[in-house]
């Protein structure tokens, strides 16, 4: 991961030194009066934000889905440049926001996607000699212990879930990415950490 | 606190994007951005600030919003500046006039309608990117900015002649009505068929789209005389100031709808405008648009596609 945002910073330096800092301190009011004028700074806007939302839609949908959704989120965006408010809230939450609702037209697909990880059946290993081993043995056991809790929690719990540990979205920034309050924000974070709990001390306990 | 999910969430991960669907994605946003140019050109947008709806609305027509987005055009003069001490005419037989002139304009012709703009933001004086557009007849149209790596180059898209984001066709435009309450009750039906636009927003699109007709599209002299009536028949009409080019007009419409305007009655001419009005809780604003050049041309600039 921090390979990725070590390119991302070395594209966007790219030609315009500046263009990063510019993107990575956009304030809100600069960016809906500068980009009426000048909507070509919209790239500015891509180039800083495409590899967070791309990784936050690979793990829900996978890359193949990210391909495309995480480029049209950017077209979405750009349509909607007149929406978007900027006394209510930043670019980031209001980009996540887009790409969720995306993501949500593939619903199916990402519990598909959910389902093909929760078969996966590690592998015992041949030797536990490192910690290391055990370390990608536990994962290798919980990916699809988490993938099926995941898939089992409601729609606007796992957004929540999702935009917190894969967005790493504030409490605040999710409840303006998804138009709920901070309070929804938390309860439903409280309800969908019981449940994965639940399910994975479930599984692991049933083997 | 948090953190203990997204550890379990990072067995999720996926690798990051290539550099190649990196580069194919910007290609695409670049494609959108610059393919709607004549937008640039139209409506209103909607920069939109959510203000306190009560006590805006109630000030609608009357105050002049503080230090918000206000167009000033040009040397305009403070209601309560005497008036120069010269003859004066009023703003309503000001527009009268124009309307006059108008008509009386020869219908000239050409192979293109050749608009040139220059939008200038309500924060600044100064005339920022400028848009060219050659209509034809046939509703094929060419654009160029001065936008940097900009040439002249077809645009891609419906066809027509266009009104705001609606595209008309030139026998269309041949055809409006020429009296102004008819007119009037035209530009209504234009922005009533528009997608959403809220009807507390529609006498200020309604404005707009009669002031397109004074330049965006060539109209026939007594279809831009009625534009001119029906303008003229809004609730008040201020004369404020001579300036370069013609006369500084602020017309503000029962709704609260403030248009500033500069004109020049012996040509017609509508040499710049903007346009500001409050919907229900949300001031619209329209930049002012400088209106550098409106006239049939017969040729297109060297490199055209």
């Amino acid at each position: 991961m921090r390979a990725d945002h070590a390119r991302a910073g070395r594209r966007a330096h790219d030609g315009n030194e500046d263009v990063t800092s510019y993107a990575g301190d956009l304030v809100s009011e600069e960016f809906a009066a500068g980009i009426g004028r000048h909507p070509e700074l919209f790239t500015a806007i891509y180039d800083r934000y495409f590899h967070d939302i791309y990784r936050y839609i690979a793990a829900r949908l996978g890359n193949q889905a990210a391909d495309d959704i995480a480029a049209e989120t950017f077209l979405v965006a750009f349509g909607q440049r007149d929406r978007f408010d900027p006394g209510r809230g930043n670019l980031r939450p209001w980009l996540f926001g887009i790409a969720t609702n995306l993501a949500a037209r593939h619903r199916r697909e990402e519990a598909r996607r959910y389902a093909a990880l929760a078969r996966q059946r590690p592998e015992p290993p041949a030797e536990w000699v490192h910690d290391r081993v055990v370390d990608a043995v536990t994962a290798e056991r919980l990916r699809p212990l988490l993938a099926k809790a995941l898939a089992a929690l409601p729609q606007g719990e796992r957004d929540v879930v999702l935009l917190v540990a894969l967005g790493q979205l504030s409490h605040a920034e999710v409840a303006e990415a998804l138009g709920i309050s901070a309070g929804t924000v938390g309860s439903r974070l409280s309800r969908a950490r019981k449940r994965m709990r639940d399910a994975i001390e479930q599984e692991a306990v049933n083997g | 606190m948090d953190d203990d999910l997204r550890a379990l969430i990072a067995l999720l991960a996926k690798p990051g994007p290539s550099d190649d669907t990196v580069d194919r994605g910007r290609r695409r946003l670049q494609r959108a951005i610059r393919e709607p140019v004549r937008r640039r050109m139209v409506r209103p947008r909607w920069s939109g600030w959510l203000a306190a709806a009560a006590g805006l609305a109630a000030a609608a027509a009357a105050v002049t919003v503080a230090s918000g987005p206000v167009a000033t055009v040009g040397t305009r003069s403070m209601p309560g500046n005497p008036p120069p001490a010269a003859i004066r005419l009023s703003g309503r037989q000001i527009l009268l006039a124009a309307a006059t002139s108008a008509a009386h304009r020869p219908a000239a012709s050409g192979t293109y309608w050749y608009v040139k703009t220059a939008e200038i933001p309500w924060h600044s004086n100064h005339a920022e990117q400028s848009d060219e557009i050659w209509t034809r007849r046939d509703g094929r149209s060419w654009t160029r900015s001065d936008a940097p790596g900009q040439g002249v180059r077809e645009v891609r898209g419906p066809r027509g002649f266009f009104i705001d984001d609606t595209t008309i066709t030139f026998r269309q435009i041949q055809r409006l009505p020429n009296g102004p309450a008819a007119l009037d009750r035209w530009a209504v039906g234009m922005v009533r068929h528009e997608p959403g636009v809220p009807r507390s927003a529609e006498d200020i699109f309604v404005s707009d789209t009669l002031m397109a007709l004074l330049y965006q599209v060539p109209a026939p002299p007594n279809v831009r005389a009625a534009a001119f009536r029906a303008l003229a028949s809004l609730r008040y009409v201020k004369s404020l100031s001579p300036v370069r080019g013609g006369q500084d007009l602020l017309i503000v419409s029962s709704s609260g709808v403030r248009i500033n305007l500069v004109v020049n009655p012996a040509t017609s001419r509508l040499v710049r405008y903007s346009a500001y009005g409050i919907g229900r809780g949300v001031i619209i604003h329209k930049d002012s648009v400088l209106i550098v050049a409106a006239a049939w041309t017969n040729r297109l600039p060297k490199g055209a596609g």
